[in-house]
């Protein structure tokens, strides 16, 4: 949900800075490995702490008149959601713009339009993310829309039904799309009982029990300062921000919410499970348990999964598959890593007649790496590339704020991005044998195949979807 | 590799922004610099000096509207076939030293246009230069890569097209709308057409079409108009120019009656309804009206605010969501859209009134003079976020050169913006919302028990 506005000179008010200390100021930079360039090519990045306590990291980069924010929420994803209001987490973030202190829906939505600022929040597994992008000069309103967006929402009647209906309408359109059925599928098989098994954006059923009361329990329960991260990217001055942190967010909970779910570790048989539709290309979603974010063999897993299916051309899924046999127009894989569960998934869609080749090549090549290891040209190659394009990953505002709210989460340390080409550069094919020794188990990999494949028989039931 | 868009530039919504008043002053917004090498090759250059990055593209001025009856899908096929060696590099060895040198290299086919690009640190320019010139003049695909990637090609109709109901549907909409233009057909081909593409037919395309008088090199990022063009002339100056096809392409004649098309299918999800108008673009038709189809665009169908928003959507009405878009790029004609897809209990058919209400409204009384002035700001603030990338201008200029337009259209577009009036607006909505040249399709599910 995002809306955008105008006019230049309509209350564009004043940014108010109020003195700010700066805890931290870290100049960053590191020699790249494929040239003598900073590894993440953006200014230094300032971790600043207002009057108030309220903690952000920084990039000042008063080239382009744009500021963007991107703030999140512990405990506040729909992971979170209670047993039969799944959707709850999702259905608050869409409702979050529709309507807060003194605006209405459509004259907050309107507020943002004419000034083209984009304000929106989206629900992730395990936080609420807010993401906000301004025109400089509308900063102050733009913060002040998300102060009321986060510490006075309305939850008024028209724009629940409405947005209600609307998501319905997505839960709807998602159980005919093949992609959607395989993932959800695979999720649901893989965590049956934990909340990452269950559909983010819930059930026709959970979906019509959420009342405004419960919109209004997440509200004042969930989004708080507890566990609260906050990015910002652009033309502001960390004096400026300072003031502006304490308004928006000052006000909130101090927070302290209890529940930390067990990890989850998906587990079970592997094998494949058929959803039959009548389509001509079979989709496919594959995967198996992976590795935390956490975990020292991170690094050198996230390696081998670029040289198994992550980098597209050259990776093996693709050379393999597509092509040395033209069997798919894509194929990869990636490592998904959840809080307290880690995960390798893949997918390919190959016509019903040869979808059953694709499958055995996935497990030929989890197979073969697993025993043989990969080669150090391959290693070689992955390590110039994922070292070499690490800047291309910062191309806007919103991309490195994005980098900046992903390594907070992680807690990987403010200087992360100094030390992450290091330690893709120190991963040897030893640790890569390792990690496959450890994680690639070709007798684990769960395929979900939505289509009419021919010649593949399905060993396992797909589980009972929740209507 | 090998994106392709399907649907007509959506360019003008991307980057049609700009400024407010002062707009005038901003007119160098983004610095483009333009030269022509002897041999015909357009160059623009839109420093950016953020970071050590560029973006590096080469654009063709051929698409698949340039297709002979019988070869569809020939220029998208070419684009993947571009991946598959030279007489100096083995097939798939392009994007692997592109990827080595920690580079994201890709490909898009569109109606209009073919093009390249590599991201890359901007001191390996001139590596990617080097490859791109080779590819331009050298192709060299092997037999049996040119098989294997005809297969690459029908998985990917099946993935975007085959397998989805929408994509189909959408294909149906051209076919019926463009009743003698070759917008009618599908840029990926008809799949029938793309199981008898052969090798010899890419390489008849690629030497009628790939040279450089009939491409444009556009390079963004850390780097200056000297730099470029020294690397251009070593590169892509010495390939000789050649004698490029004229681009005669049939037009349309007059439209006498509304067309309808409908496609039920158990894997829809929701019902909808999309109406596309015939329209002109700034280089087709009445183009006088493509500024003012923008602002109309924003008006009727964008943002919370939007007539159809509050009349479709808003306080109980019958539609999850409904909006207008137009998009003014296309060197041939465009289509004016409006699109609604019903609620839970609610029909298609009520969409409809509803739509039709609103438009008849809009022609009957005209449209507010704060409500387009309100668009106009929107639109003009939201063109300085162009800025903010180095890949958005590359594509941006890239996209508006290879089709003939120039880097003072671009600039001056946000002062043309704001130059549209009540009026324009008017003029231009009577003049396009015509349900006789109009095409509308209806997408619905089929429920089983």
């Amino acid at each position: 949900m995002s809306t955008s506005i105008p006019p230049a000179g309509a209350g564009a008010g004043t940014a108010p800075p109020a003195s700010a200390r700066l805890i931290l100021c870290l100049a960053l930079f590191v020699a790249g490995l494929v040239s003598a360039q900073p590894a993440h090519a953006f200014a230094p990045i300032q971790q600043i702490a207002s009057p108030g306590g309220i903690v952000a990291w920084l990039v000042e980069d008063h080239s382009v008149p744009i500021v963007t924010l991107e703030a999140s929420f512990a405990g506040s994803g729909s992971a979170a959601d209670p047993q039969g209001k799944e959707g709850l987490a999702n259905l608050t973030a869409e409702l979050l713009t529709e309507g807060a202190g003194p605006y209405d829906s459509a004259s907050f939505q309107t507020r943002l339009d004419d000034r083209a600022i984009s304000l929106g929040f989206s629900a992730g597994a395990e936080r609420l993310h807010a993401a906000l992008r301004t025109l400089s000069r509308d900063r102050a309103i733009a913060f002040e829309m998300l102060r009321f967006a986060l510490t006075e929402p309305r939850f008024d009647a028209e724009p629940i039904e409405r947005v209600r209906a609307q998501i319905l309408a997505q839960v709807q359109r998602s159980r005919q799309d093949p992609r959607a059925i395989a993932n959800r599928v695979w999720y649901s098989a893989a965590f049956p009982g934990h909340s990452y098994g269950r559909p983010g954006r819930g059930t026709a059923t959970s979906i019509g029990r959420i009342q405004r009361e419960d919109l209004l329990g997440f509200a004042a329960e969930r989004i708080d300062r507890g566990g609260l991260i906050v990015s910002v990217v652009g033309d502001i001055t960390a004096a400026e921000l300072a003031g502006l942190l304490d308004q928006t967010f000052g006000r909130l909970a101090s927070g302290a919410k209890a529940d930390d779910p067990k990890p989850a570790i998906a587990s079970g048989p592997g094998g494949i499970m058929v959803v039959p539709r009548a389509i001509p290309q079979s989709v496919v979603t594959f995967g198996q348990p992976g590795i935390l974010r956490s975990d020292p063999d991170f690094i050198p897993a996230f390696v081998l999964n670029h040289i198994i299916g992550g980098g597209g051309f050259g990776a093996r899924l693709m050379t393999e598959i597509r092509e040395k046999r033209g069997l798919a127009y894509g194929a990869n894989s990636s490592l998904v890593a959840f809080r307290l569960s880690g995960l390798w998934m893949g997918s390919v869609a190959t016509q019903n007649g040869r979808v059953a080749q694709s499958i055995d090549l996935v497990r030929q090549i989890w197979r073969e790496v697993r025993e043989n290891g990969v080669t150090a040209e391959e290693l070689a190659d992955a390590k110039t590339y994922l070292i070499g394009s690490y800047p291309l990953r910062f191309d806007s505002s919103r991309a490195i704020a994005g980098a900046l709210a992903q390594v907070q989460e992680d807690n990987l340390g403010i200087d992360y991005f100094d030390r992450r080409n290091a330690l893709i550069e120190r991963v040897s094919l030893d640790d890569l044998r390792r990690v496959a020794r450890r994680l690639m188990d070709p007798e684990a990999l769960v395929f979900v195949v939505v289509g009419q494949p021919s010649g593949l028989e399905p060993t396992r039931p797909v589980p009972d979807q929740p209507s | 590799m090998c994106r392709i868009r399907p649907v007509l530039g959506q360019l003008a919504l991307v980057l049609a922004v700009c400024l407010g008043p002062s707009w005038a002053a901003a007119a160098a917004l983004f610095n483009a610099e333009r030269a022509t090498l002897p041999n015909g090759l357009e160059i623009v250059v839109i420093p950016n000096h953020r970071a050590p990055l560029v973006a590096h593209m080469v654009w063709y001025k051929v698409g698949s509207a340039d297709e002979r009856p019988g070869k569809t899908g020939i220029a998208h096929f070419l684009e993947h076939l571009m991946f598959k060696g030279t007489s100096t590099l083995a097939a798939g060895e392009f994007a692997r030293v592109i990827s080595r040198n920690g580079g994201q290299d890709n490909a898009f086919t569109s109606y209009d246009y073919t093009g390249f690009y590599q991201d890359i640190a901007a001191d390996r320019l001139e590596l990617v230069m080097r490859l791109e010139a080779d590819r331009m003049a050298n192709l060299k695909p092997a037999e049996a890569e040119v098989r294997s990637e005809r297969d690459v090609i029908l998985e990917e109709r099946r993935s975007r097209v085959d397998n989805s109901p929408a994509a189909l549907l959408h294909e149906e909409k051209s076919n019926a709308l463009f009743l003698n233009h070759p917008y009618r057909m599908p840029v990926i081909g008809w799949a029938h057409e793309m199981q008898g593409l052969t090798r010899e037919d890419a390489l008849d395309f690629y030497r009628r079409y790939y040279m450089p008088n009939n491409a444009v090199l556009v390079v963004a990022g850390d780097v200056t108009m000297a730099e470029v063009r020294r690397l251009a002339e070593k590169y892509y100056g010495v390939i000789p120019a050649g004698s490029v096809p004229e681009r005669s392409w049939t037009s349309e004649p007059p439209h006498q009656a509304a067309k309808r098309v409908s496609l039920t299918s158990p894997l829809v999800g929701n019902a909808s309804l999309s109406r596309s108008y015939l329209a002109p673009s700034y280089q087709n038709g009445p183009s006088e009206h493509a500024y003012a189809l923008q602002v109309l665009a924003e008006v009727l169908g964008s943002g919370p605010t939007s007539r159809l928003e509050r009349a479709l959507v808003r306080d109980g009405g019958a539609a999850t969501r409904a909006g207008a878009g137009y998009a003014p790029d296309p060197i041939g004609p465009s289509t004016f859209d409006v699109y609604a897809s019903p609620r839970e209990g609610r029909t298609v058919e009520e969409c409809e009134a509803a739509i039709d209400q609103v438009l008849a409204r809009l022609l009957a009384d005209g449209v507010e003079a704060d409500e387009v002035e309100r668009a106009k700001l929107r639109m003009q603030a939201s063109y300085l976020y162009a800025l903010d990338s180095t890949r958005g201008p590359a594509r941006l200029f890239g996209e508006a050169l290879v089709r003939g337009r120039t880097i003072a259209d671009i600039e001056a577009w946000p002062e043309r913006i704001a130059k549209v009036t009540r009026e324009d607006v008017e003029r231009a909505a009577r003049a396009v919302i015509r349900l006789e040249s109009s095409v509308t399709g209806v997408l619905l599910p089929k429920r089983t028990s």
